[in-house]
């Protein structure tokens, strides 16, 4: 890597992973996520001189990369109808099904939530920043994250209503 | 259940970031050159490259540096690329000195590094001009609009060993990659832009050599629709504003004669069995067409032979051209250019 300040270069080391894999949960695409996190490291390369002297410059940069996220995830959205379509289907379909307690469907109702939504959760429970951080990260108040955590975790908790116990009917 | 389900949530999110493969993102993100005011960005080639260790040391020998890089006038319009065509047409000459003057305005010395080499194809389609520079080793493309103002350059760097003349009725899959349109290149801070001006496009382009014999060239989508090439000059080059990759390209030899193959997958690494195509880059520069599959037979239309690079047929068979679309657009056009 060329030199840009050798604190990006500790900075970029240090944090490289973590924004990488925040990137994957929010874009749910690996291909897609190595972008993001290029184009984030750019922006932040050009002013590092100031956002290296920040109190927390994985802070910032991670409003950059989420900033990135949901708006490519919005070009994309104009541009695959179709995959919103389906996303659309999906949670519509999740909504309505009771019983899915596995791992896997939490997953795949996880990867039908509208990005922002999305986003929300991968800061509040695979990040666990607190509401106002999150608030701070998308750059919205604490009432939207709240409205979206909200709004997503119901679609969640339809995906994750446990299984009841079968239930014997005697016939007479 | 509000506890077992972030519990679960936490859980579920963990494993699934765990999955990812980073370490491979992590050493490619690592190597790229983030120094503030380099304007090589832009283009996705990075990621789509075999990893650099996978090229030997004899490779290195026929290593050429080549730059690639991109300018996008913007439009300050939301539909960035209004206007834009599946088949290329031939640029006036008025309409490609603005398009020339545009490139140097934007790029500045990157443009002008790029082209001090010869202008080898111009590709015009609806109100975009691109021009295709060779410079020894290196490649420059500049895209502009008619509007001329305002843009970005982006860009990234490559070596590659590719531009080996490929035989006369042979392709080379050379290069390609993707860029960004302007209004957010220079984006600011996260607030600042958010939303602005939205005029962001994207775009996927292609290019690279053609042999003697090859008149026409025309990548095919999955879902049917076409985008043609320019040829001109022994090369190839076409662009399309979208993030979708072709399935495969077809060629059609001065002849009449159809070949087709399919494209190496976005992320094929050398050595893998399903991406042998990619990986006979790096052994054959040129690739032989007709390698691949052959085009979905039509009604009315006999399949076309797919001949090897070295047993061209003696006869052309008669395949007439299919209809082309776009793959935004839906034109119906023939192919070839107009």
């Amino acid at each position: 890597m060329a030199r840009v300040h050798p604190d990006f270069d500790a900075f970029v080391r240090d944090n490289l992973d973590g924004l990488l894999r925040t990137a994957y949960l929010i874009a749910w695409d690996a291909k897609e996520a190595e972008d993001l996190v290029q184009d984030c490291l750019f922006k932040v390369a050009r002013r590092w001189g100031r956002i290296g002297e920040m109190e927390q410059p994985l802070a910032y940069t991670r409003r950059v990369l989420i900033h990135l996220a949901l708006r490519q995830s919005g070009r994309r959205a104009r541009r695959r109808a179709e995959l919103d379509d389906r996303a659309t289907d999906v949670g519509a379909e999740a909504a309505g099904l009771t019983g899915l307690d596995t791992r896997e469907e939490l997953l795949d109702a996880l990867a039908a939530l509208p990005p922002r939504q999305r986003t929300v959760i991968v800061l509040r429970y695979f990040l666990d920043l607190t509401e106002t951080e999150t608030a701070r990260a998308l750059g919205c108040s604490t009432g939207t994250v709240k409205s979206n955590s909200s709004k997503a975790l119901a679609h969640l908790r339809e995906a994750f209503i446990p299984t009841p116990p079968p239930t014997e009917v005697c016939e007479p | 259940m509000s506890d077992v389900l972030e519990q679960e949530l936490r859980a579920a999110l963990a494993e699934h970031a765990a999955a990812m493969h980073a370490d491979d993102a992590a050493e490619r993100l690592q190597r790229i050159d983030y120094r503030a005011g380099s304007r090589w960005r832009h283009l996705r080639i990075t990621s789509r490259l075999p990893p650099w260790p996978a090229l030997g040391a004899a490779a290195a020998a026929l290593i050429a540096a080549i730059f690639a890089f991109v300018v996008l006038l913007s439009s300050g319009t939301t539909a960035a690329y209004a206007g834009w065509s599946a088949v290329p047409t031939t640029p006036s000459a008025p309409a490609l000195a603005a398009a020339k003057a545009s490139c140097k305005r934007v790029g500045g010395p990157l443009f002008t590094r790029a082209v001090t080499g010869r202008l080898v194809l111009t590709d015009e389609r609806g109100r975009y001009i691109a021009e295709l520079f060779t410079s020894g080793i290196d490649v420059g493309i500049c895209i502009t609009n008619d509007k001329g103002g305002g843009g970005s350059v982006g860009g990234d760097a490559m070596v590659l060993g590719f531009y080996a003349a490929p035989g006369p009725d042979q392709l080379g899959l050379s290069g390609g990659g993707g860029g960004s349109a302007p209004g957010f290149a220079d984006a600011g801070s996260p607030t600042d832009s958010a939303g602005a001006g939205s005029s962001a496009g994207v775009e996927i382009h292609r290019y690279g050599r053609a042999g003697s014999d090859i008149a026409a060239v025309t990548f095919v989508f999955s879902d049917g629709s076409t985008v043609d090439a320019t040829v001109e000059n022994g090369w190839y080059f076409a662009w399309w504003p979208n993030l979708n990759q072709p399935a495969s390209v077809r060629a059609t030899t001065r002849s009449g004669l159809t070949l087709s193959s399919q494209m190496p997958s976005a992320s094929c690494r050398p050595g893998s069995g399903a991406c042998s195509l990619f990986a006979g880059f790096q052994a054959h520069p040129a690739l032989p067409v007709g390698t691949g599959t052959s085009p979905r037979p039509r009604p009315g239309v006999p399949t076309p032979t797919t001949p090897t690079a070295t047993t061209p047929p003696p006869t052309a068979p008669t395949a007439t051209a299919p209809a082309s679309t776009s793959p935004t657009q839906g034109r119906a056009t023939g192919g070839g250019r107009s």
